[in-house]
């Protein structure tokens, strides 16, 4: 029997299993998860790696045919969907990473059959196959990907993908509505968890894209055009913050962390300072800002809290990896001391080396 | 928003103890929320700033403000974050989130402040590496005063950078054998952070404060990146492919063991890539190795399904 994907039910006991680590075993054992094989983050992220190495194998061995990136792209897809209908792969990275380089490849055929053709058009074609997979495979990354293609192709309509594009407010206004959109449909009970991970997906990106699609089409040469640039980061900012603090979810708190980016990047182009005090000033706030709210909140029960309720083994090495990662590296060897023509030693060559 | 109480409600009651269902109830009814993670992010991305900043600052007032006042500026700094620190051990307080950041920014600022001593007054002179190593012994000391498993980070990745640069292995063995290169350093960092693992055995539950993870990541990744570096030089490549499948094997082993999935990870992950790029570097034809290549990703999978089943993942 083919499978399409797990029920509502089903993904609900994934989402609770994946959630509750302690829960686990609890919950595969009510069997209502519908056996589905599913993965942590870690285990995702190498199956994605590995989906999209074996990928590349599979491209170089069928460059020798002909219309390889077709034959290719179908083989991938039969295998991912085999993996997802016959194995009950899902959310293991290896499947997904699989589907996407199928798709993708399969519309990239298309494309190069179609010499000519409109390139914000093939922007738009992958961006529906990744739609398309991500509506497969319930994945929110994907969506989010898909979506964001969209507002490229909305921005390049008409021009070329590495040209000047022409139709970037149109982009930014299509950006900033998915935003709003996504914001206020993310206060309904969704009963499919994926459906509203999708929708946080987009509540993070699309206020950023929105305000960078501002920027390019405005180029911020005038006062007006950038503070109308800071007041697009800083509403979505407020809207963000406000959302995620009354309704206690994570996306929104999210977004607002990159909108904290844009915000700043919008209130350094209105101030004359030199960039490395820009620089000092934007970090000394930030830490100081996260270390008074760590104290303000480390005591509550309820509410936003910063108490640790839940450990999590990929947060604890990405801590690691990012302290080693900050070290600064070795200082510059001193200049050598000056030799002669001769060589070091010997002198007339002898050192063999000049 | 999604809620899964009703899932939560419908699980058998010996599956979990009342208060952490209440617990659970609370977070998906929003009740509670903890933005910890998100505070993790802002804090990592401040210090991060707040040490970039500094180096250009460096860069683009050394002749207006001088060297000496940049250093007593950047050293003053420093203390001012080992002082917070400090504060928090004589209290005998576990230090918040906020104040390993701030103990963190003090060591980075320190290894900055050191950088530019050496780089502008020459102090080493020939033998300026060991400021690395100065560096490395201070940061360990650090970490071991603080009890700090990030400003440990940072040590480790200062000792790791002095034996990179110092260290001349080829001279005391054969000079005639390629063992000055990058892959034995790294390797015999791996085995240096393995042994202080095992220093740390013993205190896995209590006073490591988590160092032997510290140690073990360190010497897992440096021991991969060391078997992987040996393939660059014709003469260790074989040595190298031999010792990424052995490596894989043993960290496997080990992950199972002690049911820890990230080392599965690593064992999966660097041996599929390891062996890939020894492929490459070995049959150098590329249809050959794209034929090699898609099987061990192949087998990579199924490995991968089959460990994964014995793990029973959330175990860690």
């Amino acid at each position: 029997m083919i499978i399409a994907r797990p029920s509502v039910a089903e993904e609900r006991w994934l989402t609770l299993a994946s959630r509750y680590p302690a829960l686990r075993a609890a919950a595969e054992a009510t069997g209502r998860g519908g056996q589905w094989k599913t993965a942590s983050w870690l285990s995702r992220c190498l199956g994605f790696l590995l989906g999209l190495l074996g990928a590349g194998m599979l491209a170089g061995v069928l460059s020798p045919f002909p219309s390889p990136w077709l034959i290719g792209g179908l083989l991938l897809m039969v295998a991912a969907e085999w993996l997802v209908a016959q194995r009950r792969v899902l959310r293991s990275g290896i499947e997904e990473a699989v589907y996407l380089c199928g798709a993708v490849a399969a519309v990239v055929q298309i494309l190069v059959w179609s010499k000519g053709g409109q390139e914000w058009i093939g922007i738009a074609m992958i961006a529906t196959a990744v739609l398309l997979v991500g509506w497969r495979l319930l994945n929110p990354l994907f969506t989010t990907l898909a979506v964001s293609g969209y507002s490229l192709a909305l921005a390049a309509r008409g021009g070329g993908l590495f040209s000047s594009y022409g139709h970037e407010l149109e982009a930014a206004l299509f950006s900033g509505g998915l935003a709003v959109a996504a914001l206020i449909a993310g206060a309904r009970q969704w009963r499919r968890p994926s459906h509203d991970r999708m929708l946080d997906g987009l509540v993070v990106v699309m206020p950023c894209l929105a305000y960078g699609w501002f920027l390019a089409h405005a180029g911020l040469d005038t006062p007006r055009d950038r503070a109308l640039a800071l007041a697009i980061a800083a509403g979505f900012l407020l809207a963000c913050l406000i959302v995620g603090c009354r309704r206690r979810t994570r996306a929104p708190l999210l977004g607002a962390l990159a909108l904290l980016a844009c915000t700043a990047s919008a209130l350094s182009r209105m101030v004359d300072w030199s960039a490395h005090w820009q620089i000092i000033i934007a970090g000394a706030l930030l830490l100081g800002t996260a270390v008074i709210l760590e104290r303000l909140l480390r005591h509550r029960d309820a509410g936003l809290t910063s108490r640790l309720i839940d450990e999590s083994v990929t947060l604890d090495l990405a801590q690691m990896a990012g302290a080693a990662r900050l070290t600064p590296g070795p200082a510059e060897a001193p200049p050598a001391p000056v030799e002669g023509q001769g060589g070091s030693f010997g002198g007339a060559g002898a050192s063999g080396r000049f | 928003m999604h809620d899964l109480s009703a899932e939560l409600h419908a699980l058998p009651s010996d599956a979990m103890t009342e208060p952490a269902r209440g617990q659970a109830l609370r977070l998906e009814q929003r009740q509670v929320l903890s933005v910890r993670p998100e505070l993790l992010v802002m804090m990592y991305v401040g210090v991060a700033t707040l040490v970039a900043g500094t180096g250009l600052l460096i860069k683009a007032n050394l002749d207006r403000i001088g060297p000496m006042t940049l250093l007593s500026g950047i050293f003053a700094a420093s203390a001012l974050c080992y002082a917070i620190g400090l504060r928090a051990r004589q209290a005998r307080r576990v230090r918040s989130l906020g104040e390993d950041y701030i103990l963190l920014l003090g060591a980075l600022l320190f290894s900055t402040a050191v950088g530019y001593a050496e780089v502008k007054f020459r102090l080493f002179g020939a033998g300026w590496s060991r400021q690395l190593l100065l560096l490395a012994a201070w940061h360990l000391a650090s970490a071991y005063v603080f009890r700090s498993r990030l400003v440990l980070s940072v040590g480790l990745t200062a000792f790791a950078g002095w034996l990179g640069v110092e260290s001349r292995l080829g001279n005391l063995l054969d000079p005639g054998f390629q063992l000055r290169g990058l892959g034995p350093r790294m390797l015999l960092c791996a085995v240096l952070f393995c042994i202080g693992s095992e220093v740390h055995r013993r205190q896995r539950d209590g006073g490591g404060a988590g160092f032997r993870d510290v140690y073990l990541h360190f010497a897992v990744n440096f021991a991969f990146w060391g078997a992987i570096a040996l393939g660059t030089r014709s003469a260790t490549r074989l040595m190298g492919a031999v010792l990424v499948l052995v490596l894989a094997g043993l960290i496997a082993t080990l992950a199972l063991h002690e049911r820890r999935q990230s080392f599965l990870i690593y064992a999966v992950g660097y041996g599929t890539i390891g062996m890939i790029l020894f492929e490459v570097w070995l049959l150098r034809d590329a249809l050959v190795v794209s034929w090699t290549g898609l099987l061990t990703v192949i087998g990579a999978v199924l490995l991968l399904f089959r460990l994964r089943t014995r793990l029973r993942e959330s175990a860690e």
